[in-house]
């Protein structure tokens, strides 16, 4: 008789184990989706606030045409690859567009901000300034965005490799996420050559 | 870095920072965050142990309540007998004979009595918690307005602590701004309504990434607990400082006023209870003689604080022993608990930034010179920076700000922003304080037994006489 009451105790508490695993992996794993709705969110907003800051510019910055052509043309193309990953949101090869696209959208950014240095009287620009500290605060939000949803999906990884979730993880439906990989844009790629 | 600054370094017990001697953040903060954990475990064993204590003193006042109760039902519905003068009686064959009923009415008069202190240190507990939840228990006197949003540096600061939050998937919280200091500071409505405390001063003085790197720091100590840490530890404090009050109350009756008012805080959750109830934390022991001369006052005695005697033992001796335990104890442990908080919120702050020359650079910048936010001192623990109201004293909330600079310099920050000042070694005096504490330990420890005594001879005196006749009469009435 006592054995089978340390059957069915250990029945018991293997399976309020089980239940605790589970809602671990669920708690880490809803982490992670509402990481990377937060990287969608902050996505939007860079795309909104690039052509209020193209406008500003364009008045004082005539003769920087090319760059403010290759700003808008950069955003332009990110927004459009991240509507096609909202309509196939699985579709790797969409995603691995929508990065970059990405890239290629602050590497522009990065050139334009520069260039803006040169001209003090869109520094001076109360809009400039406001638009300015927009889009910073975007960029970073967007770089603490990916770095939360990576620091997410490295808690999921580590509760679902570590053991005992290990044994279970896969049949309860859990499975390792993806880190988000920084992606090199062509320009990145060129070695920088250096004129002594 | 001129070789001076170099040799500076090297001359230090700490040694220059080398890439391979780099600390890990997720190391550091697992460190402090298991030392503030056995503190925080520390001081609730010791708040269970003092539970405890009070609930063994009470006992007897518990069991002799349960006593007469059965006394009286006894007019109406046959009882037993519990009180133990059964011991006394001898029968023919000259060994006591209790009833099976006796024995149940016994047991479960015990077990009342001893549930009867923890039930009620668990009620002024969790009163004095919902009090303080319900209240503005970390707050401010000074004015203060929103973010101003037409004002840059003041919206960066507003852009930071979002995209902290952001890193630290946690709600971003509110912004309060105040005139002319150079601090900040977490404040709380409740244990779930945050918020931020920033001055003026702070935000012209650092630029955009000094205040990220602050920025960092205030949400990374939300996101780690501290509020919610803070008050459980401000709860367990104000107990014992509510204990102590009624204690000294006890035996006088000019302060009978005093002490209605502290079961009014304790059992009626308003506004005026709230604000007591602040007060008892800002000032634990209050003076027993208020607004008197000294030598002209004297103690009143009536037959109310006759009813009160057989509280005389268990408040008086438990509180004694309770106040040595909080100020030799339970005080430096607290301290040290916020102490390693502190760190850890540091090393948290560069978790989320993944930069630490931002909050090394501002803490540099930040001096004690008019940055006093917040109106209790015991809450000065959730500033950046140690405020100016606050004496320096052997058992600070606050590490010194040299080494939480040197914390940062071992995560990766530029050594620059340490100062050219040496570091003190320390050497054995820093031990001093922490020998002292162990001393007293050792004093009350040995105390322990003269202390159980004492309160065990006022409980015979004032519980167990008087229960004991007032026993008799009714089971002889009956």
């Amino acid at each position: 008789m006592s054995v089978i009451w340390i059957i069915v105790l250990f029945i018991l508490a293997l399976m309020v184990l089980v239940i605790v695993i589970y809602n671990r992996l669920v708690a880490t794993n809803n982490q992670v989706s509402n990481a990377f709705a937060q990287i969608d969110v902050q996505l939007k907003r860079r795309y909104d606030l690039v052509p209020n800051l193209v406008e500003t510019a364009r008045v004082y910055m005539a003769h920087e045409k090319t760059t403010l052509e290759a700003v808008v043309e950069a955003r332009n193309k990110a927004q459009s690859a991240h509507q096609a990953l909202t309509q196939h949101p699985k579709d790797n090869q969409a995603m691995s567009s929508l990065m970059n696209a990405e890239g290629v959208l602050s590497q522009t950014l990065g050139r334009f901000f520069a260039l803006s240095e040169a001209y003090p009287d869109l520094k001076a620009n109360q809009n400039m300034l406001q638009l300015s500290e927009e889009l910073i605060t975007t960029e970073n939000k967007l770089a603490f965005a990916r770095q939360a949803y990576n620091d997410a999906v490295m808690a999921l990884n580590t509760s679902i490799q570590s053991f005992p979730a290990v044994l279970f993880a896969r049949s309860l439906g859990f499975t390792q996420a993806n880190l988000l990989q920084p992606i090199e844009t062509a320009l990145e790629r060129q070695a920088p050559i250096v004129k002594l | 870095m001129s070789d001076t600054q170099l040799n500076d370094l090297k001359d230090w017990n700490n040694p220059v920072w080398q890439g391979q001697a780099r600390e890990d953040f997720l190391a550091t903060i697992q460190r402090h965050r298991l030392i503030a954990w056995h503190v925080s475990a520390v001081c609730f064993l010791a708040y269970s142990i003092l539970a405890l204590a009070m609930s063994v003193l009470l006992s007897p006042l518990v069991y002799g309540v349960w006593t007469l109760l059965l006394d009286l039902i006894n007019f109406l519905w046959p009882t037993p007998s519990i009180w133990p003068d059964f011991l006394f009686s001898a029968s023919s064959e000259g060994a006591v004979k209790l009833s099976g009923t006796q024995v149940l009415a016994g047991l479960v008069g015990v077990g009342l009595a001893l549930l009867g202190g923890l039930v009620l240190m668990a009620w002024i507990g969790y009163n004095l918690a919902q009090a303080l939840r319900q209240g503005q228990w970390v707050h401010t006197t000074l004015s203060t307005r929103p973010v101003d949003e037409t004002s840059l540096p003041e919206q960066q600061f507003k852009n930071t602590l979002a995209e902290m939050a952001l890193a630290a998937a946690i709600p971003v919280p509110p912004i309060k701004v105040v005139a002319g200091v150079a601090n900040a500071a977490l404040i709380s409505h409740g244990d779930i309504t945050a918020g931020v405390l920033v001055g003026e001063d702070l935000i012209k003085r650092l630029d955009r990434r000094q205040l990220q790197g602050v920025s960092a720091h205030l949400i990374a100590s939300l996101a780690e607990n501290d509020l919610k840490v803070g008050l459980h530890i401000s709860t367990m404090l104000g107990v014992l400082a509510w204990l102590a009050r009624f204690a000294v109350s006890l035996m006088d009756a000019q302060q009978r006023p005093e002490r209605l008012k502290l079961l009014r805080a304790v059992f009626r959750r308003d506004a005026n209870s709230r604000a007591l109830l602040h007060t008892y934390l800002l000032e634990p022991v209050v003076q027993a003689k208020p607004n008197a001369a000294q030598s002209q006052y004297k103690i009143k005695f009536t037959w109310r604080e006759w009813l009160l005697l057989p509280l005389l033992g268990p408040f008086v001796i438990g509180v004694l022993a309770a106040l040595l335990i909080n100020y030799f104890i339970l005080s430096p442990l607290v301290a040290l608990a916020w102490r390693q908080r502190k760190y850890m919120a540091d090393a948290s702050a560069v978790k989320l930034t993944r930069e630490p020359n931002g909050l090394a650079s501002a803490l540099g910048l930040l001096t004690a010179e008019n940055n006093t936010l917040l109106v209790s001192a015991w809450a000065s623990h959730f500033c950046l920076v140690q405020p100016s109201n606050i004496n320096p004293s052997l058992f600070s909330l606050f590490p010194p700000l040299e080494k939480r600079l040197q914390a940062l310099v071992l995560l990766g920050a530029d050594a620059s922003v340490l100062s050219s000042t040496r570091i003190a070694s320390g050497g054995l005096s820093q031990f001093f304080p922490y020998l002292g504490t162990v001393f007293v330990a050792g004093l009350i420890v040995l105390f322990i037994p003269l202390i159980v005594q004492l309160s065990l001879m006022l409980s015979l005196i004032f519980t167990v006489i008087p229960f004991s006749l007032l026993h008799s009469l009714l089971r002889a009435l009956a």
